[in-house]
């Protein structure tokens, strides 16, 4: 076997490192691909709150399937407020929910109809300019799933039901 | 003076109209008032009525035993009447993170764009469906707000969001119904 000189070597290892260079350079002025779908988990050993059926509960993030699985449905929360906030959300949704499900079905089992564009559907939105609480009617633009729309009947009845407040808590999810 | 004789024709016209009155009153439909129905009340099902509720990422199913356990279930939004919904409903949470944070991260990008309900000027965009023409796209929100403060984007940053998922999947996001 013929053998290499030092020049002939030296050769060799400099095309490698030249080539290895550009697509190094290459690389580098590429512009990032952001993946604008990917979750980005926390770091490891960051405190998060999550919610249980009956409380606000704290727990270390470990990178295990429970955390993840936890961030993935959405039960992750960087703190114990946004966490407490949920919570509350959650039972005052819950609520007015099963009083529109009431309201409906003694308005002779009322259903909202998306293909009847004559019938009128309400649902509770907040007029920004007064700070006033309004039934806005919608015919055939949907921005909620089916069982947060009501009668005519029944928006008039839901609005003596429940609290500005608690109306304003449950659109935005924010305390006053 | 009054004479006996006109004194008993007042009697028996008194006693005839009294009469008279209490026949009507009694032939009068009985009104029955109407059950105040408490639109706010919780309805808890039935003892040892079967419901489906979520456990992590699974689908669990219990009977009602109307205990503690149960009724924060019910109240917190974990309780299903059917196999299915619970599994629409992971379905949906899981898709609704990744939207969420899909629009978090665009606003981000767009100068960490945030909405701001006191600035009119400010155009906020978010989802909806028109049933209608079976249209998908987004909504300027003029003067009424109904939705939660990350549901909102930016100008720039709508046509970016709808490019990132299918229509399906914007449609099941905002209507919470398999297709």
């Amino acid at each position: 076997m013929k053998q290499f000189t030092k020049e002939e070597l030296c050769e060799l290892i400099f095309t490698g490192i030249d080539n290895a260079l550009v697509v190094i350079n290459q690389r580098m002025n590429e512009p990032e691909v952001i993946d604008h779908k990917a979750l980005v988990y926390p770091k490891k050993g960051t405190e998060y709150w999550y919610l249980t059926s009956c409380d606000v509960q704290t727990d270390c993030w470990d990178n295990d399937s429970m955390d993840e699985t936890r961030y993935d449905i959405g039960n992750h929360y960087a703190t114990e407020e946004e966490a407490k906030l949920q919570y509350d959300w959650q039972l005052l949704n819950v609520r007015i929910l099963n009083t529109i499900a009431s309201l409906n079905k003694g308005d002779n089992n009322w259903v909202v109809d998306w293909k009847d564009g004559r019938l009128n559907k309400y649902t509770i939105g907040l007029d920004r300019d007064t700070d006033t609480l309004v039934a806005g009617v919608y015919n055939s633009a949907q921005y909620w799933n089916n069982n947060h729309y009501l009668s005519f009947m029944g928006k008039e009845k839901l609005l003596t039901l429940y609290t500005k407040e608690q109306f304003k808590f449950w659109l935005t999810k924010e305390r006053a | 003076m009054i004479t006996k004789e006109e004194l008993s024709v007042w009697i028996l016209s008194g006693i005839d109209n009294a009469l008279f009155a209490i026949n009507e009153r009694m032939n009068e439909p009985e009104v029955v008032p109407e059950p105040i129905v408490d639109y706010r009340a919780r309805v808890y099902p039935e003892d040892r009525t079967k419901y489906w509720y979520i456990d992590r990422r699974q689908v669990e199913s219990c009977n009602w035993r109307n205990d503690i356990v149960d009724k924060g279930r019910f109240q917190d939004g974990n309780y299903f009447t059917s196999c299915n919904e619970p599994r629409v409903e992971l379905e949906w949470r899981a898709l609704n993170t990744q939207i969420l944070n899909t629009i978090a991260t665009l606003n981000k990008e767009d100068n960490d764009w945030v909405a701001d309900f006191s600035d009119d000027e400010q155009e906020k965009w978010y989802l909806c469906y028109n049933d209608g023409n079976s249209d998908f796209g987004y909504t300027n929100c003029h003067s009424l707000r109904s939705h939660n403060k990350n549901m909102y984007f930016s100008t720039n940053v709508k046509e970016k969001l709808l490019t990132l998922y299918t229509e399906e999947e914007f449609k099941f996001w905002i209507l919470k119904e398999k297709i």
